[in-house]
């Protein structure tokens, strides 16, 4: 494939670019290129050490969009290579971003220098992931998305520019176009690739008393609806014009999912695994000793459930290591089920793996449960708060209580309507208490950061502390 | 002898046989030479290859007919060890090497980078950020202009350091860990049940190569020294943790000497002692206090209410999305009216702080950091900018006589992304007066000491915020320290906050903290070191978070 210099002349030869590959922007690693490299890493490992090998390329791309115009653009081209060994009881990790011959070399020689001798030894470890074969996740893939270009990008977003005219807009439109191998010494192959995006918009009223925010994810660049992303924040934006105060208190709020995604996304990531249970230092310990493991943790028609075949939210179905992420329900019916684990306890139980944790997840209401609107939540709500959007920081990491303001649209709710724009409150709350607080729950869907499904819900007694008033 | 990417894609196999592809591109012969020539990692500096890479996508710019590029390359290495007591975590020695062209045409901009460092991706990547810049329909109307600022055309600066962590082997480095956590494990056993210590450490290095087609061309080496060294305990209902770092722990520029020696073990005991006395907190009685805080607390606050105000990205609203807005315009506006009414509250810029995390000698665009001032007695009189946004600031700069231009703000979260206004040191300016926090204690009748450390909630446009304290926070009665409270939080607007400040600590009082930013989609977290002295602020409202 050549390259001629003349034909890539920034932005004369449009149509033909994306054919002839001159700048073009999607690549990533076919899992023969892949497999290649992760071989080739593998061919300079000690043949005495257990050796695992991931390879990656994401092709990331984003158009940013600031006070109505696109500000600057980005396609990044992202490599990595991390040679984990295990060797002597002890594991070491050398990473590279280089594929060529030395650079394996390179991440090869620090992983294994470093386990092989020195203090520390002794680890459990269970047997490496055995070859075997992992289902192809529906939906994780998109051609469309990989054959999108830089004037398919600009397009989408000058859309949504068009669209919040009158407005003070800001937002990104990102799209990643991934994959992933691993590899190990005992012969094991998974690769994996995927195409995710985001649009989010944030717009302003033009007096500056307003603002309003809508984003959506999307595997399929042709689900990029950024029109309609656009007519949702400015919408939010308008309707929030000259807000007035409500006195700050416990109140029933109904929360979009976007409202609550960061939490969920932060008790995932911190919270679900088992040996910080144990310890105690995580939201799942028991303060009586052990875990909550068998205890109802959120109310009783609320699942947590992680299945990389989940339809609506795929992803890639193993982990760094090769573990495959088996449908997990973390939480059943309200009652804590599992929090994931490692080697040691693996070997305990007598399993053939780990029980890994991808983070992503699905909240699903029990079958039978009711599932209302949002709309329907406002018509149904004697008095309460309907919420767009909270930031959200860590206040009490072991009760995984967050504190941060309301923002982008924040309305009171009277009598089953919505009567009035508020003023931004400071919250201290957490989904440990309002996902228990439930009075109402509908049909997940994929939050705006993408990798998690959940329902709108409206609960009682959430704690707003203080106006933030600001807009 | 050229490679197009593709092929470089599978070099994988397709040149096991031949020869191995060194960093260039170019064939080693021996395929084993590169393992037996194994240094620990890339050094970029003086290198020829690097800067004919550099020349490569500078000319591939300019043939594409972009006014202004630059391109950044990064070779970095770190080493990260953790231990819990005496167990041993992941050893972990990541490389990193990659780089990034940003380039101006018709005024707008283009930016692109890869993990493939050839010549050749060289040229494609910055074809790639003409390409994104030539279809951007707002090109000729936004006709972005960079302040003109001094081109650098051989700029070396390396972040000094003692001993080289370089020069010591993982192992070494674990030793030390062991040794340290030994300390507490020890402590533990001689009757602490239930207390731990958890350490991390991570020394890294990072070659940067900066150059424009302007002709600066810029090497700089960072070293720096990362971690944590915690003593924990748990309640006997593991609910409540007390948490203690040694007070001499320290993070930053540093090498080896970080840890040679473990510099923090004098300070051990008292970090126990003190972890075991968070768990006797009590909560604190709600109501209006004047709150004493130390340096560490006031660092924390300043970087989130002022110092990120202060950038003019926000001020735009090119953050609004992002990073979030500021209260701290329109700069017409603004610029020397708004006041905190506050003469005792100064922030300056500045360049030249041994030590600190993020420092550098010229900034992400090749831009030497200035020491100006931001907020003089309490009125703003400039902003942190970038040499695309200096010039929106010209007004100003002609009418106090300075020269319109970048002060060398500009940073990143590495090669990959592209500038933002990002500051790496801000300091707020100790009072002249030798005042220490003892004498702001004892000024107190019925206050609140939270010493160091310390976490800032702030909304969007940085104006309403919820600040609290990491560590032991004590009450004040009658201008002693009392009882020691648990997690007590103060609720305040900025402006009225800085206002309410009054009584500052002397030059004795200042320290550096740690702080950072978020900015920019793809976000990115860029850190920074703030300086202040601790103070006092009058009667705000405090509260706690209380337990349901």
């Amino acid at each position: 494939m050549s390259r001629d210099s003349s034909a890539a002349a920034a932005g004369s030869t449009e149509t033909g670019a994306k054919r002839t590959g001159i700048a073009a922007t999607g690549e990533i690693l076919t899992r023969e290129e892949a497999e290649a490299i992760a071989k080739k890493a593998l061919s300079f490992a000690d043949p005495n050490a257990e050796t695992i090998v991931n390879v990656s390329l994401a092709n990331s791309q984003n158009t940013r969009i600031g006070i109505n115009r696109i500000t600057t653009q980005r396609d990044a081209s992202l490599g990595g290579v991390a040679v984990t060994t295990r060797l002597n009881g002890r594991i070491a990790q050398g990473t590279t971003q280089r594929f060529d011959d030395e650079g394996l070399m390179q991440a090869v020689k620090w992983a294994e220098d470093s386990a092989r001798e020195g203090p520390g030894g002794r680890q459990e470890m269970g047997r490496l992931i055995q070859p075997r074969d992992y289902p192809v996740p529906p939906g994780l893939w998109s051609e469309a998305s990989r054959e999108v270009d830089i004037p398919d990008r600009i397009r989408k977003a000058v859309e949504a520019i068009e669209r919040a005219d009158g407005y003070v807009a800001a937002g990104t439109l990102d799209l990643g176009i991934n994959s992933m191998l691993v590899a190990n010494s005992a012969g094991l192959v998974a690769y994996c690739r995927s195409t995710t995006g985001t649009m989010e918009l944030g717009a302003r009223t033009d007096d500056n008393t307003g603002s309003g925010w809508a984003g959506k994810a999307i595997y399929d660049f042709n689900d990029m609806d950024t029109v309609a992303v656009a007519a949702k924040a400015t919408d939010k934006a308008e309707r929030s014009r000259n807000p007035s105060a409500v006195e700050p208190a416990r109140y029933t709020v109904i929360l979009e999912p976007d409202a609550y995604a960061s939490m969920i996304a932060f008790m995932m990531q911190y919270h679900m695994d088992l040996p910080s249970a144990q310890r105690g230092s995580s939201v799942f310990a028991d303060p009586n000793g052990g875990t909550k493991i068998g205890q109802q943790v959120f109310d009783e028609r609320l699942s947590f459930v992680s299945d990389p075949m989940d339809p609506d939210a795929p992803f890639c179905p193993f982990s760094g290591t090769g573990v495959p992420f088996d449908r997990t329900y973390w939480v059943q019916d309200g009652i804590l089920r599992n929090l994931s684990f490692g080697d040691a306890t693996a070997i305990e139980r007598g399993l053939e793996y780990p029980l890994a944790n991808p983070v992503s997840v699905r909240l699903q209401p029990k079958e039978g449960t009711e599932l209302l609107t949002l709309d329907e939540m406002v018509e149904t709500c004697e008095r309460g708060i309907y919420v767009t959007r909270l930031t959200m920081g860590v206040a009490d990491f072991r009760r995984l209580v967050f504190t941060g303001v309301t923002r982008d649209g924040t309305w009171l709710v009277e009598r089953g309507r919505i009567t009035r724009p508020i003023k931004n409150m400071r919250y201290v709350d957490s989904h440990m208490y309002f996902l228990n607080n439930l009075e109402a729950v509908g049909e997940p869907v994929l939050a705006a950061t993408g990798g998690f499904m959940l329902p709108p819900v409206r609960s009682r007694d959430f704690n707003f502390t203080a106006i933030a008033d600001a807009v | 002898m050229t490679w197009s990417r593709r092929d470089f894609l599978r070099t994988g196999s397709a040149f096991a046989a031949a020869g191995v592809i060194g960093l260039d591109g170019r064939f080693l012969k021996d395929p084993y030479a590169a393992a037996r020539a194994y240094r620990p990692f890339r050094p970029l500096l003086q290198d020829p290859d690097v800067r004919a890479l550099a020349m490569t996508a500078l000319q591939a710019a300019r043939d594409v007919g972009t006014s202004y590029a630059d391109v950044r390359v990064t070779s970095g290495i770190a080493r990260a060890t953790g231990a819990g007591d005496r167990r041993v975590g992941l050893r972990r020695i990541s490389g990193s090497l990659n780089f990034g062209v940003r380039v101006l045409m018709g005024g707008a901009w283009g930016f692109a980078s890869s993990t493939i460092v050839t010549e050749e991706e060289a040229a494609r990547i910055a074809r790639l950020a003409a390409r994104q810049a030539s279809l951007n329909p707002w090109s000729q109307t936004d006709n972005i202009e960079m302040a003109p600022a001094p081109v650098v055309a051989d700029g070396q600066w390396e972040t000094p350091i003692d001993l080289d962590p370089w020069n010591y082997t993982i192992q070494d480095q674990l030793e030390l860990q062991l040794e340290a956590n030994e300390l507490v494990v020890k402590i533990a056993e001689a009757g602490r049940p239930g207390l731990r210590v958890s350490s991390s450490f991570s020394f890294s290095r990072s070659d940067v190569v900066f150059a424009s087609s302007e002709g600066s061309y810029i090497e700089q080496r960072f070293n720096n020294f990362g971690g944590s060294y915690v003593a924990q305990v748990i309640s006997e209902d593991r609910m409540e943790f007390g948490l203690a770092s040694p007070e001499s722990f320290r993070t930053g520029g540093y090498g080896w000497e970080a840890i040679e020696g473990i510099p923090w073990a004098d300070d051990i005991e008292q970090a126990v002692e003190e972890a075991y006395m968070m768990l006797g907190a009590r909560d604190p009685d709600v109501g209006r206090y004047d709150v004493v805080l130390g340096s560490g607390a006031v660092s924390s606050i300043l970087n989130s209410t002022i110092v990120r105000a202060l950038e003019y990205d926000r001020v735009l609203g090119y953050e609004m999305h992002a990073g979030g807005t500021s209260y701290l315009g329109p700069a017409e506006e603004a610029l020397g009216q708004f006041s905190f009414n506050n003469p005792m509250l100064n922030v300056r810029a500045t360049g030249s702080v041994p030590r600190a995390a993020g420092v550098y000698r010229w900034d992400a665009e090749g831009v030497a950091p200035q020491d100006y001032q931001l907020i003089r007695e309490g009125v703003l009189v400039d902003y942190f900018t970038s040499r695309e946004f200096a010039p929106q600031l010209d007004w100003w700069y002609r009418r106090n006589g300075i020269e319109t231009g970048s002060r060398g703000t500009a940073g990143s979260a590495g090669s990959t992304l592209t500038q933002v206004v990002a500051p790496s040191i801000a300091i707020m300016d100790p009072g002249e007066e030798n005042v220490s926090e003892e004498d702001m204690i004892a000024a107190t009748e019925d206050g609140i000491y939270f010493p160091g450390g310390g976490f800032a909630s702030v909304d969007p446009p940085m104006l309403n915020m919820q600040g609290g304290g990491g560590g032991l926070i004590y009450e004040i009665r009658d201008g002693k320290l009392g009882d020691i409270l648990r997690r007590p939080s103060y609720l305040a607007n900025t402006i009225d906050f800085w206002r309410s400040m009054d009584m500052i600590g002397g030059p004795d009082t200042f320290a550096y903290g740690g702080g950072g930013t978020f900015k920019g989609d793809p976000s990115q977290l860029i850190g920074r070191t703030v300086g202040a002295p601790a103070a006092r602020f009058r009667n705000l409202n405090v509260f706690t978070y209380g337990r349901r």
